[in-house]
């Protein structure tokens, strides 16, 4: 009898777990926290800050779309409303502020880069070396961190104005 | 005159008859004892069963004791169980009409020695697992005691009836009889396993927490119990109970290992549904796994639960970030998360090597390592999850 209910306690799966639940992956939520700084430490030309703040994304990362249209419902660059945009041309990009290249895409930045410093638009990529080809700011993967490159002459090519601040925290500057 | 003549005569020939056929089943009874003495049982048995079923002699306590010493001494020699309900019902009769009480004494020693030979009888069957007929032989034994009005319960024969019941699937009488062991003090775990195995069958929730409350505090050290008492608070998600449980009921068990990874399992559930207590129900769930790993270093859920402790515990200190921190912030957060990060890496790579093809392993490796942003290590065991998924 003791014997059958040991059976009965394998039958109740007793030496079964529950599967594991990972948390969601941090990274993303880490890029669009940079998304933002930069937002708030690049400063634009005057006839760029009457309007929404549009970021415009050229990613297939669905993951990073979706963690900055959270943030564009709670947080403002200044008194600018933040307005996410995903387009897949560079004809689409129109009167965007930042411009988001992902890694998947950044065989095209040339074609974006003409777009963006024609329209004073921060373009930011992911990948090292990337500043070389035109973005001002790219995110880089060093000590199990991600970090970002920052070209100031770039930014000044587009128009634009970066922080010190921000400089002080780049892993390279080109000045 | 000739009509009294004629009334006179029919009277006298009627009390003849009467005084004849009295003197016959008297007679009838003699003739039972006699063949009873000649132990010709048979022959007494014819006698005695005439004349209990004729007047005036079945009105006879007499009648019915030698009847009931008939049938016990028949009783005997077979196992017909014929005979076990005439010797008892003749007892229940005699005593009935015995109003001087000159035989109720001699009956109910009858009565003792059938039934006490038939709960022989229903111990062995119940010992060798012949339910059916351990079920019916208890049953009967306990309902003539009870006819009988035998003064001391028959704990052992309720015990049998009330598991016998349970094997040949009457729930019904296995309850009653099971809870009246319990009332009877029968001492035995088996009672509140099986009980409790009846209310979980029948989705009796409150009944079986009960059961097994009661069950563990009368045997606190029965493993059976416990192990009982714990399967059946996590199948029906009593989270809190389960840990109280299987707090008081580790150090029972020789081997605690299944045991501690099911109490970290617990409170790794609990973390998920109590944000203000999260983090102490992870820091007992990590001290679990912990100490499984100090006595069997190669237990991969213990490895791989601590592995993903680690690295939720990284994620989530950057998922609750407001988006408007400074960089500098950020950047001390990631130093912070890489330590954790780091930490989660040994265990889950020892996970790994314990079995490479286990699902949870390899997504939380591939998440370390996206943590860490070493994308190609990442997306190595993103191939080998997807790839195992596809066989």
């Amino acid at each position: 009898m003791r014997k059958k209910l040991y059976i009965l306690l394998a039958t109740l799966g007793f030496l079964t777990y529950s599967s594991d639940i990972f948390a969601q992956d941090a990274n993303t939520k880490i890029k669009a926290i940079f998304i933002y700084n930069f937002a708030k430490y690049v400063e634009w030309p005057p006839q760029k800050a009457n309007s929404d703040f549009v970021i415009t994304l050229v990613t297939s990362n669905t993951g990073l779309i979706k963690e900055l249209e959270k943030m564009a419902l709670t947080c403002k660059v200044g008194s600018q409303k933040i307005v996410i945009k995903v387009c897949t041309k560079p004809s689409e990009i129109g009167t965007s502020n930042l411009l988001f290249l992902g890694n998947d895409k950044v065989s095209q930045i040339a074609e974006y880069n003409t777009k963006c410093l024609a329209n004073n638009i921060l373009l930011v990529t992911e990948g090292t070396g990337l500043i070389k080809k035109g973005a001002i700011l790219s995110f880089v993967y060093a000590d199990n961190k991600q970090q970002f490159e920052l070209s100031k002459i770039n930014a000044k090519k587009a128009g634009l104005y970066v922080s010190n601040n921000l400089a002080n925290m780049a892993k390279t500057v080109e000045q | 005159m000739n009509v009294l003549k004629y009334i006179s005569l029919v009277i006298s020939i009627l009390t003849f008859g009467l005084i004849q056929n009295s003197y016959a089943q008297s007679a009838k009874v003699q003739e039972a004892i006699t063949a009873l003495q000649a132990t010709d049982y048979h022959k007494a048995q014819t006698a005695i069963d005439l004349a209990s079923t004729t007047y005036p002699t079945n009105n006879q306590s007499k009648t019915w004791y030698y009847k009931s010493f008939i049938y016990k001494e028949l009783y005997k020699n077979t196992t017909n169980n014929d005979y076990v309900t005439a010797t008892l019902f003749s007892v229940e009769k005699c005593i009935k009409l015995d109003t001087t009480q000159k035989y109720i004494a001699s009956v109910k020693e009858i009565a003792k020695f059938v039934l006490a030979s038939e709960k022989i009888k229903s111990t062995q069957f119940f010992n060798e697992k012949n339910y059916n007929k351990a079920y019916s032989s208890s049953i009967n034994i306990l309902k003539w005691k009870s006819t009988l009005q035998f003064p001391f319960p028959d704990t052992t024969t309720t015990y049998i009836a009330g598991i016998s019941a349970y094997n040949i699937k009457n729930n019904q009488d296995a309850i009653i009889y099971l809870n009246k062991s319990i009332e009877l003090a029968f001492t035995n775990p088996l009672i509140y396993a099986t009980l409790a195995d009846i209310y979980i069958q029948k989705n009796e929730i409150e009944n079986a927490n009960k059961i097994l409350n009661l069950a563990t505090d009368t045997y606190p050290s029965d493993t059976v119990l416990a192990n009982i008492k714990v399967v059946h608070l996590k199948n029906t998600k009593q989270v809190n109970e389960l840990i109280n449980t299987l707090k008081l009921t580790i150090p029972l068990f020789k081997n605690r290992v299944p045991k501690m990874i099911l109490l970290a399992k617990t409170y790794e559930e609990l973390a998920q549904n109590d944000e203000i207590g999260k983090n102490l129900h992870l820091q007992n769930a990590e001290k679990l796994y912990l100490e499984v790993i100090s006595v069997d270093e190669n237990n991969l859920i213990a490895n791989a639960g601590l592995g993903i402790i680690y690295y939720n515990q990284a994620v989530d200190i950057i998922n609750k970030q407001n988006y408007d921190i400074d960089v500098v912030a950020l950047d001390q957060i990631q130093n912070e998360c890489v330590v954790i990060f780091k930490k989660a890496l040994p265990y889950m790579l020892k996970a790994y090597n314990i079995d490479k093809l286990n699902y949870n392993t390899l997504e939380g490796l591939s998440g370390i390592y996206f943590g860490l942003n070493d994308i190609p290590n990442s997306n190595k065991y993103k191939e080998e999850l997807s790839k195992i998924k596809k066989k």
